[in-house]
């Protein structure tokens, strides 16, 4: 067995999913390969440090608090005829925020800035997630600002299979704030794809020129 | 809270909560966020009370209600898929070669780095390794939680494993890339 292939069903091994014959070919290979022997290590100690990630517990209270609210809230609902947003569910926009934006977007080194060009361009292998960054440059604190990516036919956001348009909303921070697309190509084309952010002064939009190849 | 022939409601769903509620905050990630996710449950929940005692099997049936509660929130009120970081402090931040090996380790021990690695990931391939590999649910509890076919899960766990990686290699947290050798230092095959 060689590395690449062992690299490949390692994930398989600690999940105890192999059959026989090729744990059996694994665990020969990784008996005589240090890097291996590192990366299953490795990975075993990734698998125990998710297992014991912490939960931070709820509020004081909480459970019975929100039991003795569901009554109160459903109701509460029906007389409104609408839904009672969550405490952290903001949508009061900050006012009168003064924001300039820029947008760049780099392959891998995302922190290139080139808000001078007019469409910035990256191509992406296809087939392969590629993350393309767009920066975007904000004066000062924005929140719940509305962010918008329209996609091209045969270009999708990884984990969004099948959805041409995401919106979302979103606070930015002061100064440099990164976007990553972790974007897949599955036509070879060069069609445009669209941010949008629309915020209480207005709204920006800006175009990246994706080529797949 | 009231007992359980004064507030049934209660008495049935209470037992329940803590691992609503730790799921919840898996999928969404932090505490306000868990809180708002089961009390939007409960509300709804409350509307359906007559039937909750019909239920057989009550403990996963409230799991899939929460999922589908978090992914019609995801949808409706937008939920970041994407997020956007401080370009400061993402993994653009070129790593620090030749730290000592105490501050690697310290690195590498970090539970925040994990957590700020984990939210990096894509809702669908967080929400796939979160369930599996932090909570342990099998691919087959996967698939009753989430109605997603257990092929795609394994493919998005996979994916999510690896996107994981990459971004602690990116950190500087894990995997330090290396050739690959033997125990006597024979070259077995380029990684």
């Amino acid at each position: 067995m060689r590395c690449n292939e062992a690299l490949n069903i390692l994930d398989e091994y600690l999940d105890e999913d192999l059959a026989f014959r090729p744990r059996r070919e694994l665990e020969t290979h990784v008996a005589r390969c240090g890097v291996c022997q590192d990366e299953l290590a490795q990975r075993r100690e990734l698998r125990v440090r998710l297992a014991n990630l912490a939960v931070a517990g709820p509020s004081e209270d909480f459970f019975d608090r929100a039991l003795a609210n569901a009554a109160q809230i459903r109701t509460r609902r029906r007389s409104d005829g609408g839904k009672v947003r969550g405490k952290n569910r903001k949508f009061a926009l900050a006012a009168a925020v003064a924001c300039a934006f820029a947008a760049a977007v780099a392959l891998q080194q995302p922190s290139i800035e080139n808000p001078f060009a007019n469409v910035p361009e990256a191509t992406i292998a296809m087939h392969e997630v590629t993350p393309v960054n767009l920066v975007f440059w904000a004066e000062r604190e924005l929140q719940d600002a509305r962010l918008s990516i329209q996609l091209p036919e045969g270009i999708e956001l990884a984990g969004y299979e099948k959805r041409s348009a995401l919106t979302w909303t979103t606070d930015l921070e002061a100064g440099r704030n990164l976007l990553r697309l972790p974007l897949v190509g599955h036509v070879a084309t060069a069609k445009d794809v669209t941010a949008t952010l629309e915020h209480p002064q207005g709204t920006k939009k800006f175009r990246l020129k994706i080529t797949v190849i | 809270m009231s007992n359980s022939a004064a507030d049934p409601f209660g008495a049935l769903l209470k037992p329940h909560l803590p691992k609503l509620y730790r799921l919840a905050y898996r999928l969404t990630t932090n505490a306000a966020d868990a809180e708002d996710l089961v009390q939007d449950v409960l509300v709804k929940l409350f509307s359906r009370k007559d039937e909750l005692t019909s239920i057989r099997d009550l403990a996963p049936w409230l799991g899939r209600v929460l999922y589908n509660q978090f992914i019609d929130d995801t949808r409706r009120y937008g939920r970041q898929p994407l997020k956007l970081v401080s370009a400061g402090h993402d993994v653009d931040d070129t790593p620090t070669h030749g730290a000592d090996p105490e501050s690697a380790a310290v690195n590498a021990n970090s539970n925040a780095q994990l957590r700020k690695a984990l939210e990096k990931l894509s809702e669908d391939h967080r929400v796939a390794l979160v369930l599996h590999d932090v909570e342990g649910y099998t691919i087959k509890e996967m698939e009753e939680l989430t109605g997603v076919a257990q092929g795609t899960l394994k493919s998005r766990l996979h994916r999510a494993r690896q996107r994981l990686r990459e971004l602690l290699k990116i950190d500087g947290t894990f995997f330090p890339k290396a050739s690959c050798t033997t125990m006597n230092g024979d070259n077995v095959d380029a990684l």
